[in-house]
């Protein structure tokens, strides 16, 4: 087990170095000068040039990548282009409130997915079943920006139960602690709902089809001949043997919901990481956007890593790959 | 009644008439296919059947109907006296006890990611008979009659040899102390001297503990180690049966024959 997770955590190190390579020489390739930004023509050129010499731009690209490099090293990802604070600082300020989305939406995602997975396995080609089946992959497909907006439209405009945007209300100061508890918590609702389920129908069409692929097989049909209850049955013996691919796809799927954070940031207004991309990018942000991008690869290795930690943890056959 | 059938109801277990049809999903519509086809035969309690066959014959269908997973289409099956049907609804949990399986592929069997000690509670939770407590002595002495490492019970079925695999199996069948063993192709994996090992240990069960012995095999050659009497499975059909050395030395139907010949070949 401990070998196992060493490959994990040193193939996870490989990936991520990677990574830092193609994120700085990618945004590095992209056209435009970030110092050109706020650029008054009537100016001098002076001033631009002075705030490629400020910021580094005038160094080979090379030099540029080894003072990123020592700075990350460090725990420092250099200074906001267009905020003019430390990147860390932005960070620091912007990833709890992205986790604050995302984190609920994949436990909503896992939970939920898990419990109607469960129902068309047990109600298996019935009614509901095929109801469960056909309502997930629709709104699997819808896109979750539309699927915001209705969803605004319905609960804030008209019916008017549930805020639009942003973290807190206005008044979220004079408001009492189990009042701002539940401020946060109303705020939350209508992004993590969005969140959660375009992505709920993954886990719950995983659970069905491992699950019907496993009630096939023949240790389930021994259990039944063996005259164990059909609800011992599916708990005991085949959901234990669903979870791993379904803790393999939630392990790949927490970084695409940090990512998809970026469209559902900027329609509720969330001051995360996402909105900060795109804020950034719009404004050139060099250290921002490589931070950025690089923290959201992080994740995705951070997330298969644990995922394949959690499968060695619940698949023996895994866990014990190196005894036998 | 004729004799056949007074003969029926002093059986343990008997067929009469058995039919069962498969639907298969095909090109815009349900093909039907006939399973089984009229299966008629008993067998006496502490008897050991074989059903003999070449794969798709049925073997295993009949298997299933015993086990109560599948539902005859028509016909009756008949258990001490009574309609399978009628105890399938009434007695379920105490048939389920009587009467238990070993399949062909014994890893396969055995759930992949639960440890054999917990594999082998389960039978002693659904007795409800033992306390908690005498679980690990019970689960030691069945491992020691069949000549087992109570170390066996920390591992995980991938971790067992074939014919371990095997042994645990019928360990966890016998575990409910059952009447009847239906052993779909148990050896059908296993390497030839583990088969011969696993065919011994199934007919001193069934010898030691009056067990009736139920054996689906495509071996022609296992039959004189293993049964008593034996039924011959062609298409869905039971075409032959009788004692053991007077099919294989005097076999009436053609496919008998064939079969009987073409296992002098291999």
């Amino acid at each position: 087990m401990r070998t196992y997770i060493l490959k994990r955590i040193l193939s996870g190190i490989l990936l991520v170095i990677g990574l830092l390579l193609f994120t700085f020489f990618l945004v590095r390739l992209s056209p435009g000068n970030p110092a050109s930004i706020g650029y008054d023509p009537l100016k001098s050129s002076q001033s631009m040039s002075r705030l490629e010499k400020v910021w580094g731009l005038d160094q080979p690209v090379h030099t540029q990548f080894y003072a990123w490099v020592t700075g990350i090293l460090h725990g420092d990802f250099g200074r906001s282009y267009s905020n003019h604070k430390p990147v860390t600082e932005l960070l620091k300020q912007t990833i709890p409130n992205t986790l604050l989305l995302t984190v609920p939406a994949l436990v909503i995602q896992v939970v939920v997915g898990i419990l109607l997975g469960l129902i068309q396995i047990i109600r298996h080609n019935t009614w509901l079943d095929r109801f469960i089946s056909s309502f997930t992959l629709f709104i699997y497909a819808i896109p979750a920006f539309w699927l915001a907006l209705i969803l605004i439209m319905l609960f804030s405009q008209k019916f008017g139960w549930l805020p639009s945007s942003q973290m807190i209300s206005f008044s979220y100061d004079s408001l009492s602690l189990w009042q701002k508890f539940l401020d946060r918590c109303v705020h939350l609702l209508l992004p993590v709902l969005t969140m959660s389920l375009t992505s709920i129908g993954i886990t719950s069409r995983y659970i069905r089809n491992g699950l019907v692929d496993i009630m096939d097989k023949t240790y389930i049909t021994a259990a039944r001949a063996r005259g164990l209850s059909e609800k011992r049955i599916i708990f005991k013996h085949a959901l234990r043997n669903t979870l791993v691919p379904v803790i393999t796809v939630t392990g790949q799927y927490f970084p695409v919901l940090i990512s998809s954070s970026v469209v559902i940031e900027l329609i509720f207004s969330w001051p995360g990481m996402g909105r900060l991309v795109v804020l950034s990018s719009y404004a050139r942000d060099y250290p921002v956007i490589i931070a950025c991008t690089f923290l959201m690869a992080v994740f995705v290795v951070l997330g298969t890593l644990l995922a394949d930690i959690l499968n060695a943890i619940v698949d023996p056959r895994i866990r014990l790959q190196e005894k036998v | 009644m004729d004799s056949r059938d007074a003969q029926k109801n002093k059986a343990e277990l008997s067929f009469h008439d058995v039919c069962i049809n498969f639907n298969f999903p095909a090109f815009l519509r349900k093909k039907t296919k006939a399973v089984l086809h009229n299966i008629n035969f008993s067998i006496k309690a502490g008897e050991s059947f074989a059903f003999i066959g070449e794969s798709g014959a049925g073997k295993s269908t009949i298997g299933k109907i015993i086990l109560g997973l599948y539902k005859p289409g028509a016909g009756k099956v008949i258990y001490q006296g009574l309609s399978l049907d009628s105890i399938l609804t009434t007695k379920l949990s105490w048939y389920r006890g009587q009467c238990q399986s070993i399949f062909q592929d014994p890893k396969a069997s055995l759930s992949p990611k639960m440890k054999i000690k917990e594999l082998l509670t389960e039978p002693l939770i659904l007795m409800k008979s033992a306390a908690k407590a005498d679980y690990d002595e019970i689960i030691r002495i069945q491992l020691e009659k069949l000549g087992l490492k109570p170390v066996l019970l920390q591992r995980y079925p991938h971790q067992l040899s074939g014919g371990e695999a095997q042994r645990i199996c019928i360990v966890r069948a016998l575990l409910r102390n059952p009447k009847i063993l239906i052993c779909d192709e148990p050896t059908s994996g296993l390497d030839i001297s583990t088969e011969f090992e696993i065919i011994r240990l199934l007919k001193s069960l069934q010898v030691n503990n009056r067990l009736t012995l139920l054996f689906m095999t495509h071996n022609i050659y296992l039959l004189p180690h293993i049964a008593d009497n034996v039924g011959i499975m062609y298409k869905g059909e039971l075409i032959e049966t009788g004692p053991v050395a007077k099919i294989l030395n005097y076999p009436k139907h053609v496919y008998t024959q064939k079969l009987i010949q073409s296992s002098r070949y291999n």
